[in-house]
């Protein structure tokens, strides 16, 4: 999810301001450079840059980067220089039906701006734990992944009005798009045709008949960017100017027209950022999120003169912490969904225990319940002195109102799937307990995904509820196809005759018998392509032997070496 | 006692032994997909609530693939499918050849060996599941016992996949299945080519009215499917 504040460093300024100010100009500061010291004032020359490359008068001197709309009215706009601004302020003329204009000017301070974001962050955590700011200059947009976050407020719908709404009350407005990726839902949420520090319709490129971006909340269904990203223009993918000078000269100014273009020629006009956010806008490229650190962490701590020396006493000591957690969940209606805890021992060395549960709870019992079968797992050599637990907040589910007439006590099958995932993912470890994805690859190894059902370092797993549903629903069809593929596959290929020795003729020795072959089927090539890393020319088999077992066999077409790859058991 | 008598006696005696031997939970007889499996099974299919053993004498003799036939029989009904997996063998790609999708599978991945009961006791006591299959070498009659008492309550059915060596131990399990080759010098040329035939012998049945026996099921190599070709005589049901 992508929250964008449109205009934000006129935003920023009238909230702090607190009074009511209409007419706002923002301009670059007169001097850079402080007079006293010398030295350059505190701005990052990113932001800098970025404001110079967008509006070539703010080189030469002060320039308005930002205006609002009542400013706007006055005649005054972005990229002019202060200047001229200032007299543009003036009204030169006064009649009856006009009022005197006063525009208030101030001095642009993208450190504050940046600042007041990441404060403004702190109020979207209670719809999902992880928020991260947009790392392109003079950002005016926070990221969340809300993955498995949706179902908690009653869908992606009302999750996006609550932040709407939330955001209003703090005196912020914001536009709102959710998609399937970080890139989409950048260029969903600014898909006006403003760029990041503009304001006014002048600027504002005209859109298509019928095609109206300009809402407060876009939710792209799954799996659809891709169509709507076609009807955006190109200021939408996240492109340098010069980028975007290019694609203009080129007469490209849509995303439809720029997907057209060839993907092997990209490289050579355009930046590698630009091809980058490119793939990254196709899917093709993975984008990851640098998550905010909380400035109010959900932690407690425990230290001791005398440590604690035994499994008994350190269970005591994970007790009372989780106690202390849960009551400052409570207190702020967060639920959590992992403990990290981190034990220093006697000699200063640290143990590292982490318990995950697939559903934000708040519930010690529980809690205690996963830590317990994690410490089972775990050797306590040494006394330990302190102890520091953190939690990973997520918002709490919407509590669900059991049937209270019925017969028998009932959960429903995915609450029932959940709690083992807690079980077993307490006491084998968080990556142990898996749903899998077909993945389109070549490669037999790498044709399934694994995707863990506990929370990673980065967040609640993704669809979990729809994961959890999909695995219980017998409704789900066979969308996958057909593969004649053996149920059993080694980790590793494993050798069973070198060059120039032939299986298929000679046999081999495979779980120390020799095996002949009876019957052979294939070869079926399998290859990856010629740029891929980790290239792959294979001529597999499938052969019975004598004792009528079926296997998998592959010829490395490099090696012309002959591999047991999988059984068909 | 007359004749008559002596016969009401037996069979009143026998309908309260397998009577005892039904579980706490509803229990359901679903088909295996397979119908001369179903034919050697007294009520018609797979119970529901109970442990199946898979012993197979070799690997690759697509004993697996007989038991992935029967569940998916068994996921039309709510609740997943879990393999505990701690070689990290299975590969999924394999399902939707027998109409089982991904987003139905749930695979636990213990790390140790010593692990592996535990989970599968876990699962097996999670209604939220509906078969699960794992690959177990030696287990004791505790643990065997253990499943039987979790799967009473939870309704789960256990799908043991187990070697050779294990029909050197009696089975505590509700059904055990063995799984041979027809050996090749024996089999029928079919259209000129030998195909591949596999003998599945019930074994071992917890409940006595059941009657042992075995049937002879074709594997068709370009698919991969397990398809029934005949039915032997089976023993003569225990009277």
């Amino acid at each position: 999810m992508c929250v964008r504040f449109p205009n934000w460093p006129v935003q920023r300024l009238r909230s702090e301001s607190g009074a009511e100010v209409s007419a706002v100009a923002l301009h670059t500061p007169q001097v850079v450079f402080e007079p006293a010291s010398g030295k350059q004032k505190s701005i990052h020359q990113s932001d800098l840059r970025f404001i110079r490359a967008h509006f070539p008068s703010a080189r030469s001197g002060p320039a308005v980067i930002a205006v609002s709309q009542e400013a706007w009215s006055a005649g005054i706009r972005p990229g002019m220089p202060l200047a001229e601004a200032r007299s543009m302020a003036q009204p030169s003329t006064r009649s009856s039906h006009e009022r005197p204009g006063m525009t208030q000017f101030a001095e642009w301070s993208p450190l504050i701006d940046r600042e007041a974001l990441l404060k403004t962050a702190e109020h979207l955590r209670s719809f999902a734990p992880v928020v991260a700011l947009d790392d392109l200059p003079v950002p005016d947009c926070l990221l969340l992944d809300i993955s498995g976050c949706a179902p908690l407020f009653g869908g992606e719908s009302a999750l996006a009005e609550h932040a709407v709404r939330r955001l209003r009350e703090t005196g912020f407005y914001a536009r709102i798009a959710i998609s399937d990726s970080i890139a989409t839902a950048w260029a969903f949420s600014h898909a006006d045709g403003n760029i990041q520090t503009d304001s006014g319709p002048s600027r504002r490129r005209p859109m298509a008949a019928g095609e109206q971006w300009d809402l407060p909340i876009i939710i792209i269904p799954p799996g659809q960017s891709a169509t709507y990203l076609q009807e955006l223009p190109v200021s939408a993918a996240r492109l340098q100017l010069a980028d975007l000078e290019i694609l203009g000269q080129l007469g490209i100014h849509s995303i439809r027209q720029l997907f057209l273009l060839p993907v092997e020629d990209l490289p050579s006009r355009l930046t590698d950022n630009a091809v980058l956010r490119i793939r990254q806008l196709q899917g093709v490229e993975s984008e990851l999120m640098t998550p905010l650190p909380e400035a109010n962490p959900v932690r407690a701590t425990w230290s001791a003169e005398f440590p604690a020396t035994n499994r008994n006493e350190i269970r005591q000591i994970l007790d009372y912490l989780v106690n202390r957690i849960v009551e400052q969940l409570i207190v702020r209606n967060l639920g959590t969904t992992r403990l990290d805890c981190e034990l220093t021992q006697e000699d200063k060395s640290t143990l590292h225990l982490r318990a995950s549960v697939i559903r934000p709870v708040q519930c010690a019992t529980l809690l205690m319940d996963v830590i317990t079968l994690r410490m089972e797992a775990m050797a306590f050599r040494k006394p330990v002195t302190a102890v520091s637990m953190h939690a990973a907040i997520a918002p709490m589910p919407v509590a669900r109102q059991r049937d209270l007439f019925s017969a028998t006590e009932h959960l429903e099958p995915q609450d029932e799937l959940a709690a083992l995932v807690n079980r077993l993912g307490g006491r084998l470890g968080h990556h142990a307990v898996k749903t899998v994805l077909r993945v389109d690859d070549a490669r037999p190894e790498q044709a399934v995904r694994h995707h863990a059902m506990l929370a990673g370092d980065t967040g609640p797993s993704h669809g979990l509820e729809d994961r959890l549903q999909d695995l219980v629903n017998p409704e789900v069809p066979v969308t996958e196809e057909f593969m004649n593929r053996p149920i059993h596959l080694l980790q590793s290929p494993m050798v069973i005759a070198k060059a120039p020795t032939d299986p298929l003729r000679d046999g081999f020795v495979w779980q120390g018998k020799h095996r002949n072959t009876i019957r052979i089927s294939g070869p079926e090539r399998i290859e990856t392509a010629w740029w891929e890393e980790s290239s792959m020319h294979r001529d597999y088999y499938r052969i019975e032997t004598t004792c009528g077992s079926r296997l998998w066999i592959f010829s490395d077409l490099g090696s012309r070496d002959w591999f047991l790859h999988g059984v068909f058991d | 006692m007359t004749s008559a008598a002596h016969s009401k006696t037996v069979r009143d005696l026998r309908q309260q032994l397998v009577k005892s031997q039904t579980t706490s939970i509803d229990q359901q007889i679903l088909p295996t997909g397979i119908r001369s499996l179903d034919r050697l099974l007294p009520e018609g299919g797979l119970p529901t609530a109970s442990v199946v053993e898979w012993v197979s004498d070799a690997p690759g003799l697509s004993a697996t693939s007989i038991a992935l036939t029967c569940v998916a029989e068994f996921i039309r009904l709510p609740g997943a499918f879990a393999v505990l997996d701690p070689d990290r063998k299975f590969h999924p790609i394999a399902l939707p050849s027998f109409g089982i999708p991904l987003s139905r599978l749930l695979l636990i991945h213990p790390a140790e060996r010593s692990d592996v009961l535990w989970s599968l006791e876990q699962v097996a006591r999670c209604s939220g599941v509906r078969v699960v299959m794992a690959d177990v070498d030696g287990v004791s009659t505790t643990a065997l016992r253990r499943l039987q008492l979790a799967v009473e309550r939870s309704g789960v059915t256990v799908f043991l996949m187990r070697p050779a060596s294990a029909l050197r131990q009696s089975s505590w399990a509700d059904l055990r299945f063995r799984i041979q080759c027809v050996k090749f010098s024996k089999r029928i040329v079919d259209n000129g080519d030998p195909v591949r035939r596999l003998t599945v012998q019930l074994v071992h049945s917890r409940n006595v009215a059941r009657q042992s026996g075995r049937v002879v099921l074709k594997v068709d190599d370009e698919t991969g499917d397990v398809c029934e070709v005949s039915e032997l005589a089976g023993a003569a049901s225990a009277q």
